[in-house]
């Protein structure tokens, strides 16, 4: 196995999650408090929006970590065993979670903005695109598994025979 | 290997090629004359954007179709064989092109986030190169599992 393949995906992965980290600490404390001083009557959302998005990130940082982990077992030979399903299971569970959030998110937008004439267009396809990418992910991680499954048992035949 | 799931993907993988092609249709003449306007002595700029841009749009259409086939030789169960590996580096070389292609037109980018004064405009310019050049490296990796899947499978074949 080529190194110098997998330790680039490991630096993606880290880099992915620094400024998703980044994000995660500076800008939407920011966007939090702006809002509240913009909209003084849903001021008291800024707490519970935090929060929520603090929630919604920490799967996406579980599936990252976890991918870590799959490229560290593809170092090591290690890819067709089980503990790669298990890391796959884990990403495509986190994925799924990923999916209700948005979905979750995209109700309460509708029902906070219910009557007060804003236009919330932008913010529903934005999440329905963001939908759309993950349920791609869940589905070809879950194709993966499956394959991986196949070459698992294949292998553990052949080490019985051997 | 259930097929709901890679009816989904071949579904994704078409939605995928859409707006792409309504970005060459619409975007791309666009862009050119931005450029234009960005370079005025280099009236040929506009060609040479439009080229590039159109010459990009070959090769992901090429990966997106070696996607599909990939697909179909998963609902086959013909995934661990010669044709599979021979997609993936298919894809491999697109994005590599891919990648090579949009690298040319970050001086344009450059540009202008000089003019309007906003360096951010560098980074979105390095999105697509960078995206494509980690599928690239992912489709190596997958590659390289694939090979040794399909080894491990001919060694049970011998076996039995």
């Amino acid at each position: 196995m080529n190194r110098w393949a997998t330790f680039f995906l490991k630096g993606v992965i880290i880099l992915i999650g620094m400024v998703v980290l980044g994000l995660c600490i500076f800008l939407l404390p920011e966007i939090a408090s702006r809002d509240a001083e913009a909209h003084p009557e849903t001021a008291y959302l800024q707490y519970p929006f935090l929060l929520a998005a603090y929630l919604f990130s920490t799967p996406f940082f579980i599936a990252l970590y976890q991918a870590f982990k799959l490229l560290v077992y593809i170092d090591k030979n290690n890819a067709f065993t089980e503990l790669s399903l298990r890391a796959l299971k884990v990403i495509k569970r986190c994925t799924i979670t990923i999916i209700a959030f948005i979905g979750a998110g995209i109700i309460s937008v509708v029902i906070l903005s219910a009557g007060t004439g804003e236009d919330i267009t932008g913010i529903i396809s934005l999440g329905f695109m963001l939908t759309f990418a993950s349920s791609i992910i869940a589905t070809f991680v879950g194709v993966l598994q499956k394959l991986v499954k196949v070459v698992v048992d294949i292998k553990s035949e052949n080490d019985l025979i051997v | 290997m259930k097929q709901v799931s890679t009816l989904f993907l071949k579904i994704a993988v078409i939605l995928i090629g859409i707006p792409v092609l309504a970005l060459c249709i619409f975007l791309v003449p666009e862009l050119g004359k931005l450029a234009t306007k960005l370079l005025p002595g280099f009236a040929s700029i506009k060609y040479l954007v439009s080229i590039v841009f159109y010459a990009s749009a070959i090769p992901f259409y090429f990966a997106l179709y070696q996607a599909f086939k990939l697909l179909r030789y998963i609902d086959k169960n013909i995934a661990f064989s010669e044709l599979s590996v021979k997609a993936l580096k298919n894809i491999k070389y697109c994005a590599i092109t891919i990648s090579c292609l949009h690298v040319l037109v970050l001086p344009l980018f450059y540009l202008f986030a000089e003019k309007d004064d906003a360096p951010g405009v560098i980074f979105v310019g390095m999105v697509v190169p960078f995206a494509s050049m980690v599928i690239a490296v992912f489709a190596a990796v997958l590659q390289k599992l694939l090979k040794e899947a399909i080894d491990i499978k001919s060694e049970n074949d011998l076996t039995v």
